[in-house]
């Protein structure tokens, strides 16, 4: 039997997958880097969530649970704090939601900052 | 060869060629502050259209021509109708525009103009849809259906 440069190099990976894996197991995984960003943003749109719900202003309440799913966020059981002025908290939260997405690591996530910007700056 | 940034730019660029189409068309049945929004949106989409040729020729691409013309969905013979077309333009550009920000790179400037272009589309379409039908404006203006 010949054997061949390709025999070798397909062969190889079983040992460095088998490697792989065991360095795997002891690494402790890799920290989101948009976690921050996200939580930020899941925190913005859980205190309007709360404050339309409390004024029960369903359309805008709905718009902003919908952001919180889209964030991948849900409503705590406690309630957040609510902001005196949610109008003025959706505008303050336009250019920090575009700097977000700008600098985020992944494509959906930028996407979905870059998105929910678009919404609070056309007045949701 | 073709990257998934390098097509998100053409399909941009083919959008802002129909939007320029498409707001000279309707520019043409409106009048008074609708006609000023019109023409201010067609301003504002030739400056992208350029800039976003630009972006394609310095990633060693052909940028797309326009089409000599385009067909709109539906005549447009009215303010009515002319309303409705630049709607559906800023909704296509706000579909266009997240292709854009999921494409381009963290802090590139294929991300930041999508960012920001997202955002002029949003409040032009919650403009032409007016405030009565604000509600059936997308909770996440552009994100793939």
């Amino acid at each position: 039997m010949t054997v061949s440069r390709r025999t070798i190099l397909v062969a190889m990976p079983v040992g460095v997958a088998a490697a792989a894996t065991a360095c795997r197991d002891r690494k402790p995984p890799r920290p989101d880097p948009d976690a921050a960003a996200l939580a930020a943003a899941r925190d913005t749109e859980q205190r309007l969530v709360a404050s339309y719900d409390a004024a029960g202003d369903t359309r805008r309440r709905d718009v902003h649970a919908a952001h919180l799913a889209a964030l991948g966020g849900t409503m705590p059981s406690a309630l957040p704090q609510v902001p005196a002025d949610p109008r003025g908290l959706v505008r303050a939260s336009v250019p920090t939601l575009q700097t977000a997405a700008i600098g985020a690591h992944s494509g959906h996530v930028a996407a979905v900052l870059a998105s929910i910007a678009a919404a609070h700056l056309a007045g949701a | 060869m073709t990257s998934t940034v390098d097509a998100a730019l053409q399909a941009a660029l083919g959008v802002s060629h129909q939007m320029v189409y498409g707001y000279g068309l309707a520019a043409a049945h409106l009048s008074g502050r609708p006609y000023a929004a019109a023409l201010a949106a067609l301003a504002d989409t030739e400056t992208r259209r350029d800039r976003l040729a630009d972006l394609l020729r310095g990633r060693g691409q052909v940028p797309a021509a326009a089409a000599p013309a385009y067909l709109p969905p539906g005549p447009v013979n009215s303010p009515a109708t002319a309303t409705a077309l630049c709607l559906r333009l800023e909704h296509a550009a706000e579909g266009a525009a997240w292709d854009l920000v999921a494409a381009g790179a963290p802090g590139d400037d294929v991300r930041a103009l999508g960012v920001r272009w997202l955002g002029v589309a949003a409040v032009r379409a919650a403009q032409w849809a007016g405030p009565a039908a604000a509600p059936a404006e997308p909770a996440l203006p552009g994100q793939p259906a």
